[in-house]
């Protein structure tokens, strides 16, 4: 089988749209949490997010162009560009019919479908946009990127809610792998910062009103972000041969379902996939220097993670370096996965470990090291990206130096 | 209006037991409640009463604020109460 690498990074997060100011701010320890600007917040409990602030859409698209995208379609696609770009491939001939699009969101285009309902039920209007359902599917952002990339290979989109975009690049990492397509561009993307959708979360009664703490006492809960991460993938021969900036290689990918609780995360099936992404890698526990824990902030997501942890890794657990970089862009769900593999791809590539930052107190029932508050320069040879969605849909990914 | 009857009748209803067999002294644990059945409980009490619950599953683990039927009727009690002017 084919060793497959990253070679492009595209972002649209609330840490930054370019890769260098998005690991600038993930070292800095900054959060991009507070109080939630984008959309009215009268009537909401939990009125704090990680929100991208600095997203003109009309510097991206044409108007005709943005009639016909959700906010999560927008932020896939510039995302995608952008890793494409970073790839070298922009101006470059490349065979578009054996790449494969492959793109990760929780729900889709949650904004459009909030719209749509707050005019037929809240102002009992007649009609709706006449692109609502081509704005709302799972798949646009799927469908656009290979319209503005002209990618005309395998596409599709992945949903396992707070683990797609995992799942995406896992699945583009196999079929790359496996010779089935010759690159993949693959991701998730989310825009889930939408009245109905805040007051749907505020009713699951997770989430934190002061800020996400993960692994620390005293936390409170989930805090929601939004945004995208696009990465290319191809085989290292193939990225050597045409002279390609290496990030890493994507050296694994296990996959569990827990077959449990909709809610409660299983110690079985997230340490399940912890070890099948590790054999997959052909590596051992020992091997890894750094974990980007799936790390949401709830009491039992926390909890069970550090157990898993751990039970995969044993006495050796106790030198990893864990951290939750959602305590700085917030969990943005079906994207999180992605940004989350970005911040661990860049902290091996950097040799430092990005923080967990509002890590004020230590809880006793989390007893790993979290890099509490300040980033750490540290050896990193290979690294776990952790992504547990509920429903018990269990996917992690292992990146290597080369 | 009879809260405690209210408030048993939601959650007989919830946990699919005879009211009869609750009681304001029954414990919530003993009586076959989990996490999420008091997220929805919770929102059946709001909805019925009219008022907010400021409950948060991540905080109130270990906490012995609801620990018996009689205490979440008293919450409630003192909710509605929080919510009328003072007469």
């Amino acid at each position: 089988m084919r060793r497959v690498v990253i070679t492009g990074i595209g972002l649209a997060t609330p840490l930054g749209h370019s890769v260098g100011t998005f690991w600038a701010t993930l070292v800095s320890g900054q959060s991009a949490i507070g109080p939630i600007t984008g959309i009215p917040t009268a009537g909401l409990r939990t009125s704090i997010a990680a929100e991208i602030k600095d997203f003109d859409p009309s510097r991206h698209f044409a108007p005709s162009q943005l009639a016909l995208l959700d906010r999560f379609a927008q932020l896939g696609v510039v995302a995608a560009r952008s890793a494409l770009a970073d790839a070298g491939l922009t101006h470059v001939p490349h065979d578009a019919a054996r790449t494969a699009t492959i793109i990760g969101s929780g729900v889709g285009g949650q904004i459009t479908q909030d719209e749509a309902y707050w005019r037929v039920y809240g102002e009992k209007a007649a009609r709706v946009h006449p692109f609502t359902i081509p704005r709302l599917m799972l798949s646009a952002a799927a469908s656009h990127i290979t319209m503005d990339l002209g990618l005309t290979g395998p596409a599709f989109a992945v949903a396992s809610a707070c683990a797609s975009a995992t799942h995406a690049i896992g699945l583009a990492f196999h079929v790359v792998r496996d010779g089935t397509v010759e690159r993949a561009v693959t991701g998730g993307t989310e825009a889930c910062l939408a009245f109905g959708t805040m007051k749907g979360w505020e009713a699951l009664r997770v989430m934190a009103d002061d800020t996400c703490r993960p692994f620390a006492r005293g936390r409170r809960g989930m805090v929601l972000g939004e945004g995208a991460a696009m990465f290319v993938l191809e085989p290292e021969a193939a990225a050597v041969a045409r002279g390609a900036r290496v990030y890493a290689e994507l050296a694994g990918f296990g996959m569990t379902a827990d077959a449990g609780d909709i809610i409660q995360p299983s110690l079985a099936g997230i340490s399940g996939a912890m070890r099948a992404a590790l054999a997959d890698a052909r590596l051992a526990p020992e091997d890894i220097d750094y974990v980007n824990a799936h790390g949401t902030g709830t009491q039992a997501n926390d909890a069970i993670e550090t157990q898993a942890l751990h039970v995969v890794f044993g006495d050796y657990a106790r030198r990893l370096l864990v951290s939750s970089t959602k305590s700085m862009h917030g969990h943005a769900l079906g994207a999180a996965g992605g940004i989350e593999l970005a911040a661990t791809v860049l902290a091996l590539g950097a040799g430092i470990a990005p923080p967990t930052a509002n890590h004020t107190e230590a809880d006793p029932a989390c007893d790993l090291d979290y890099v509490p508050n300040v980033s750490r320069a540290h050896t990193i040879r290979a690294a776990m990206s952790n992504s547990f969605a509920f429903g018990g849909l269990n996917a992690v990914l292992i990146v290597r130096r080369r | 209006m009879d809260v405690q009857r209210d408030v048993i009748e939601i959650i007989a209803t919830k946990l699919k037991r005879g009211a009869g067999t609750i009681t304001a002294e029954s414990k919530l644990s003993e009586i076959g409640f989990d996490s999420f059945d008091v997220v929805e409980v919770v929102f059946a009490i709001e909805e019925k009463f009219g008022i907010d619950v400021p409950y948060n599953a991540n905080t109130a683990a270990g906490s012995l604020e609801f620990e018996t039927v009689s205490q979440v009727v008293a919450a409630v009690e003192g909710a509605i109460a929080a919510r009328r002017p003072a007469a």
